[in-house]
This record gives structure tokens, sequence and C-alpha cells, in this order.
């Protein structure tokens, strides 16, 4: 079987599995959720660079999905439809936080947070990047905007709809995303930083995975 | 929409969309910083036993509680109905025996659900 044999066949799976799950097929339903759960733990570990919170709206992100299975209607992936439901969930709870603990308190649990990942990051063998520290200077709807669009590639139509926003606003934030991430990382950090010979091999490897 | 795809696919992605140089190198960099931390990270897929039992779990309180909900509603209902049926028509009676049905009824209600959870209990 060759790759485009594979992915027809695993589309066809998931579509089926999809009809089960509406119609009412908890085991059908499991096994989707459970194999888009890597998935989608990985993008909320991007947008909140918290792998805690990540794996909380994940859970919380399936229990929704059981309660809202019969309104998907097939328009998108089901794993896209999964980061619509785990976005409004991440936005409502940064909103509630936001409103029950004070700034102080906020900037110390992002700071832990951080170090959270930078220690999982490095128990793995990987090391955190400048990159990654700008990105997390940035405001979580900023994050939102630019990680959807410049890592997943979704339209910004798609990001409207995926965030609950219109379109115009989803355009001016990766704007004010990619200049408050250009500000931090200055034209001559850029240059020297994509010259390293480190970060090449690195690039090169994590290339080499995804082909 | 596309899963940690390499970069010249992602440029593909958002044609008619201006960007400068600049702006490329940076989404490049950046591509290239998440595509590291998503390999590095490592996520096992839930095992889809427990997973079932969770969602059926669930799907039970959910249902309860919608059950819940809709018998507070028409009782809230019938008593707005009954005060307004007693004031048009101007029967007291009438009146207090809705009245007494809607005090009993959650009662009932409840003596139910706690009773069925003390069997539960013990045949536990």
């Amino acid at each position: 079987m060759n790759v485009n044999q594979e992915r027809v066949s695993r589309v066809d799976g998931e579509q089926r599995l999809t009809e089960r799950a509406r119609g009412g097929d908890l085991s059908a339903l499991a096994e989707l959720l459970s194999d888009n759960y890597p998935f989608l733990v990985k993008y909320l570990i991007k947008v909140t660079l918290h792998p805690q919170l990540a794996e909380d709206i994940a859970q919380e992100t399936m229990l929704r999905a059981l309660e809202k299975i019969k309104l998907y209607n097939e328009r998108s992936k089901f794993s896209t439809w999964l980061i619509a439901i785990a976005t409004r969930i991440f936005i409502d709870n940064r909103r509630r936080s936001m409103k029950e603990r004070s700034i102080l308190e906020e900037e110390v649990r992002e700071q832990q947070a951080g170090r959270s990942l930078r220690f999982r990051l490095a128990s793995q063998g990987g090391e955190w990047s400048e990159v990654l520290d700008a990105l997390g200077q940035l405001s979580d709807d900023l994050r939102l905007a630019v990680v959807l669009k410049h890592y997943y590639g979704y339209s910004q139509k798609e990001i409207a709809d995926i965030m609950g926003i219109p379109e115009g606003t989803v355009k001016s934030r990766i704007h004010s995303g990619l200049q408050a991430l250009r500000k931090e990382l200055t034209d001559h950090d850029l240059e020297a930083y994509q010259e390293s010979p480190k970060r090449q091999g690195k690039s090169l490897a994590a290339v080499h995975t995804y082909e | 929409m596309n899963e940690a795809i390499p970069c010249d696919i992602c440029e593909d992605l958002t044609k008619g969309e201006p960007r400068n140089d600049t702006d490329e190198e940076l989404t490049a960099l950046l591509f290239q910083e998440l595509s590291l931390l998503d390999h590095n990270t490592t996520v096992l897929k839930p095992s889809l036993f427990p997973l079932e039992a969770m969602l059926r779990e669930h799907k039970h309180s959910v249902t309860r509680k919608l059950k819940r909900d809709l018998v507070l509603f028409l009782l809230a209902a019938m008593s707005i109905l009954s005060l307004s049926v007693a004031l048009l028509v101007r029967l007291p009676l009438l009146f207090f025996a809705v009245q007494a049905l809607s005090v009993m009824f959650p009662m009932i209600f409840l003596f139910g659900s706690l009773s069925k959870r003390r069997d539960r209990r013990w045949t536990k």
C-alpha cells in the first residue's frame, strides 16, 4: 500500500467512525478521540506553553466533544473541529482566571508554566529557544492567531471560525503578533540565530522526522 | 490545514496574502522551532477502555442533569400557571392543590434518587 492509498483509507476510516459516533456509538467516539488526542495536546502545548494546562483542556475538550458530536457537520476535519472546541475552552478559561486572579499571580503562574515546559523539553533532549521565549511573551490572542496561521497553515477565514472573531481581527492579530515577535528578535539576532550550526543541524533533524 | 508540514507547503497555503522577506524568514524560523517543540514532546494515546468508560459516565451525568433541569423548569412553569389560573378564575382551592403538587413532586423525586443512590452504595 503506498502513501496515498494509506491516506485515503485513513480518511475513509475516520469518516466511518465519525458517522458511527454521530449516531451515538461511544466506542467509535472514544476511538476517534484517542486517535486525535496527541495532535490536540501538542496543539494546546504550543498555544498555552503549559503542558499540564494543555492536558486539562484536552480532557475538557473530549467531554465537550461528546456533548456536541451531533452538531459536527463534517465540513472540516475532525481534528480541526476539536481544535475549535479546545480554543474556545482555552479562551474562556483564560478570561475566567484573569477575573479571579490578580495580574501578579497570573505572571507567576506563567513563569512556572514556562519553567515546566523548559524542563520537559530538556528532559526529552530538546532545547528552549529564543523564538519560543518570544512567542511566550505574546498575549494569548496574538499567539493563538500566529500559531494557527504560521504553523498549522489555516486560512484567515478558518482561524476566524475557530476563534469566533471577525476575519479582519484575525488579520490584525497575525500582523501584530509577527510585529511583536520581530521586535523581540531583532534582525541581527534573527540572522545569527538562523546561521548557527547547532540550529541548522537541529532543523534538519526536525524536517527529516516529518518527511 | 496541515499537520507539521515543511515551510514550502506552508507558503502555498498562504497564497494571495502579501508577506515581505523578513516576515518569511521569521515565519520559517517560527515554524522550525515549533516543529522542534512538537518533535520533542511525547504524548501517548489514551487507552480506549478507560476513555470509553469516562465518556459513558459523563453522558450519564449529563442526561441526569438534563432531566433534573427539565423537572425544575416544568415545576416553575406549573407554579406560575397555577397562580395565573387561580387569579383568573378565582379558585383558591385549585391554586393550593397545584402548589401542593409542585412541592410534593420534587420531594418524591429527591427521595427516589436518594434511596436509589443508597441502594447502589449497599449493593457495592
